[in-house]
């Protein structure tokens, strides 16, 4: 076909013009009258096929007029085969991948009403196998099957789910391949849920591979065969079942015993649909799989499974004895729960009290075999913590087991009680300590006092010892005898030292208490000095007083030495005039001056020894 | 899958060591026990080639000898394929050309690449320099490669990739 216009011309001379040009008119003159002759002839004819020539060579005019029966022209050719739709394909993927990239957002609207279907459906699917599965184990964990899968799940170290559904399948659909069919390059790829899947690329090329070593062992065997598939492959406890369409080729993994109706079903159709919808891509493919992504709900179809007596999950009911044990589980937890949160509460109350009790120390606590126990310092003086878990609390003593190690504690109360332990106060005595202080009040045996003093200091915690409000009870005669004594006097005849008459009963009185208040002072640590003090009245001369004063003290001491007072614990001395009983008034005043009176110490035995050392150097 | 994946054969006399090319190329462990390949041996590996990667399915097919020929039908869908030699044998270098000339008549003129192996032994070769060069003039591009030493073998897969996509 030529590019140029089409144009109707003149039909031109045939053959060359001879050379005269006579004959070159008459030639000319005949052409004329032939011309003249078509336009009379065809001249309508003429015109109409300038303006057919006038439609065709204009495009504005062609345009319009193919555009009035274009949709017609696609109806009949559709109707008719596919090669419409073929040869337009690639223009059409062409024309989208421009849009695409010039501006996606039109094609997202346009699809986005089908993702959101696609996407629940996926996720329905995953759902829908993991309920079963769950089902499926929770219908067979109380039965005697359900026992022996469990302990050949422990024995396989198979999940106990992946057991039952194994032991309970007709057959599953594991995995499904789609294949390219000339290259054995893998389109597309699933599994089902908690399926172990293999590198499926390599798969997908021995899976053709084995194909194409079958087939040609079939063919070297029994002769060429026309369009010869191989439909199942048995791999022991799986098949492959292989449906192949013209370009790609589906190959399932099934586990069980698959019915027929799976193919005719599922992997018929989902091939056909797969090439229906992407047949182009198929056609030209070259080794990207990308686009085959579109075909995973066809693939995912395929997918199917049944299991055992139907197991239909919407079916199954808990049976009522599993709901009774679960209740009569969830009651005994709930009791054992309760009892061993009274019994930490009591353990806890126990322990509280020990810690608050004085002279326990709590170091360890806790459980060990079933057993609480406590182990610490105890203080001896401290309650008995045996009898606190007996008396105060409700545990079982035999259920607790306690180590206590002895020390002492140096509370107050403690120092007080060992204290009184140890020196034993006799009755009258308080014993009170504070501040390191250990005081003692009240009335004590000398000896008592005198141990008390020497040991308070060893007692720990008592750094002083305070015996300032205790009374020696053994000074108290020899005090009140000193005091009787010194209250005695005895008088002597005017001048003279002749004692006055009719002071025999007292002097007698006199000798029997000083001798009563030696034999008891060493009792009280005592030793007893008398100082015997002569007087005389104011008459006379001073001097000879002071004689006569000294005479008659010498009188008495040779008086008392005489019934047995030792003479080291005597002394005299005159004092004349100088300190008289009473002012001498009257002639008995005068009589009570004349005497003789005593000055009695009771001197503590110890200093008396440092004083007699003194006195000696 | 984003990938682009190409199928690759592997095709060479009895005993070249083309599995052991395939094991050192995909797991790059290489093993002296002799592996004698029974059928077909499909691994795969990813090789990157001007910034792309491309998933190697690679289909190691039985050695030629004279009990067992090469069957062409593994090589359909390749979009190319490795011819392996073995330098110590003379007559493995004579079945690779053989194993071309079938190549062409059944699957047509597809990219390849000759590996000569056992270049960790190539003092006790028999293919000589002059053999390699008449190859060359052919227009083939030759590559000396050990199966033992790892030596060319990255470079022959990564040539053919590079020829598959110069095609």
């Amino acid at each position: 076909m030529s590019d140029s216009p089409l144009r109707i011309v003149p039909n031109q001379p045939a053959r060359p013009d001879p050379p005269e040009d006579a004959a070159q008119n008459e030639a000319a003159q005949k052409q004329a009258e032939l011309a003249e002759l078509r336009r009379l002839l065809v001249e309508p004819e003429q015109v109409q096929i300038n303006n057919i020539l006038e439609r065709l060579n204009n495009p504005r005019i062609r345009a319009r007029e193919t555009s009035r029966t274009l949709t017609e022209a696609v109806r009949l050719r559709n109707a008719h085969d596919d090669s419409l739709t073929e040869a337009l394909a690639p223009t059409v993927v062409t024309a989208f991948h421009s849009s695409v990239k010039k501006n996606p957002r039109p094609v997202a609207e346009a699809i986005s009403p089908l993702m959101g279907p696609a996407i629940r459906h996926s996720i329905s699917v995953a759902l829908k196998s993991m309920i079963q599965a769950f089902d499926q184990a929770l219908k067979h964990s109380f039965t005697w099957q359900g026992v022996k899968w469990r302990f050949q799940a422990w024995r396989t170290g198979r999940p106990f789910a992946e057991v039952v559904l194994l032991n309970t399948l007709v057959y599953r659909v594991e995995q499904v391949f789609l294949i390219h069919k000339q290259s054995g390059l893998l389109l597309h790829h699933i599994a089902a849920a908690s399926v172990a899947t293999q590198d499926a690329d390599i798969v997908s090329g021995m899976l053709t591979a084995i194909q194409v070593a079958i087939h040609n062992f079939a063919r070297d065997s029994f002769g060429p065969a026309q369009d010869e598939h191989i439909d199942t492959l048995d791999m022991g406890d799986r098949e492959v079942w292989i449906e192949p369409g013209p370009q790609a080729v589906i190959a399932a993994v099934i586990r069980g015993k698959a019915p027929e109706t799976l193919r005719s079903e599922s992997f018929a159709p989902a091939i056909e649909a797969i090439h229906n919808e992407q047949s182009e891509t198929l056609v030209s493919f070259d080794g990207d799989a990308t686009p085959f992504e579109l075909s995973r709900p066809h693939l995912e179809d395929c997918l199917q499974s049944q299991f055992e007596g139907g197991a239909d999950p919407a079916q199954f009911k808990v049976p009522l004895y599993i709901w009774l044990l679960i209740a009569v589980l969830l009651t005994a937890i709930a009791t054992w729960a309760f009892f061993a949160w009274r019994e930490s509460r009591r353990w806890d109350d126990y322990l509280n009290k020990l810690r608050a009790t004085p002279g326990i120390v709590i170091t360890e606590e806790g459980k060990r075999d079933g057993r609480r126990f406590v182990a610490g310092l105890r203080d001896p003086l401290a309650v008995d913590p045996q009898a606190i878990l007996k008396d105060q609390t409700q545990l079982d003593p035999a259920k607790v087991a306690s180590h206590w190690e002895p020390y002492q504690a140096l509370h107050p109360e403690f120092v007080e009680a060992r204290a009184k332990s140890l020196l034993e106060p006799p009755l009258g005595v308080a014993l009170k300590f504070g501040g390191g202080v250990l005081s003692a009040t009240g009335i004590a045996p000398h000896q008592w006092i005198a141990d008390a003093r020497k040991f308070a200091l060893a007692i720990p915690g008592v750094v002083a010892f305070n015996d300032q409000d205790l009374i020696d009870e053994d000074l108290k005669e020899p005090e009140s005898l000193r005091r009787q004594i010194e209250q005695r006097l005895v008088r002597f005849v005017v001048g003279t030292t002749q004692i006055a008459p009719g002071q025999n009963e007292d002097l007698k009185t006199l000798i029997a208490q000083v001798q009563r208040l030696i034999a008891l002072a060493p009792t009280a640590g005592r030793v007893v000095k008398i100082e015997i003090i002569g007087h005389t009245d104011t008459e006379g001369d001073e001097s000879a007083n002071q004689r006569l004063s000294e005479d008659r003290a010498s009188r008495l001491l040779a008086m008392l030495a005489a019934r047995g007072v030792g003479k080291d614990l005597l002394s005299t001395r005159g004092v004349a005039s100088t300190q008289p009983a009473r002012p001498e008034t009257s002639d008995a005043d005068k009589e009570i001056n004349r005497r003789v009176s005593f000055k009695v110490s009771l001197l503590e035995a110890r200093k008396l020894t440092t004083q007699s050392k003194e006195s000696s150097r | 899958m984003s990938l682009i994946q190409k199928k690759i054969c592997l095709l060479g006399a009895f005993a070249v060591g083309k599995t052991s090319l395939v094991s050192r190329f995909v797991k790059s462990i290489y093993s002296d026990q002799y592996i004698t390949t029974v059928g077909v041996k499909v691994d795969k590996k990813i090789v990157k080639f001007d910034d792309r990667e491309i998933n190697l399915i690679v289909w190691d097919l039985a050695g030629e000898d004279e009990f067992q020929k090469v069957q062409m039908s593994y090589l359909s869908g390749a979009s190319g394929y490795l011819l392996v030699a073995d330098g110590t044998r003379l007559d493995t270098l004579e079945i690779a050309r053989m194993l071309r000339e079938r190549v062409n008549e059944n699957a047509g003129q597809l990219p390849f690449i000759l590996i000569i192996n056992k270049a960790d032994l190539e003092m006790e070769w028999e293919i000589d320099d002059q053999a390699v060069a008449e190859c060359e003039a052919q227009g083939w591009t030759v590559i000396k490669a050990s199966a033992k030493t790892g030596e060319g073998v990255e470079e022959a897969f990564t040539a053919l990739a590079g020829k598959i996509y110069q095609k």
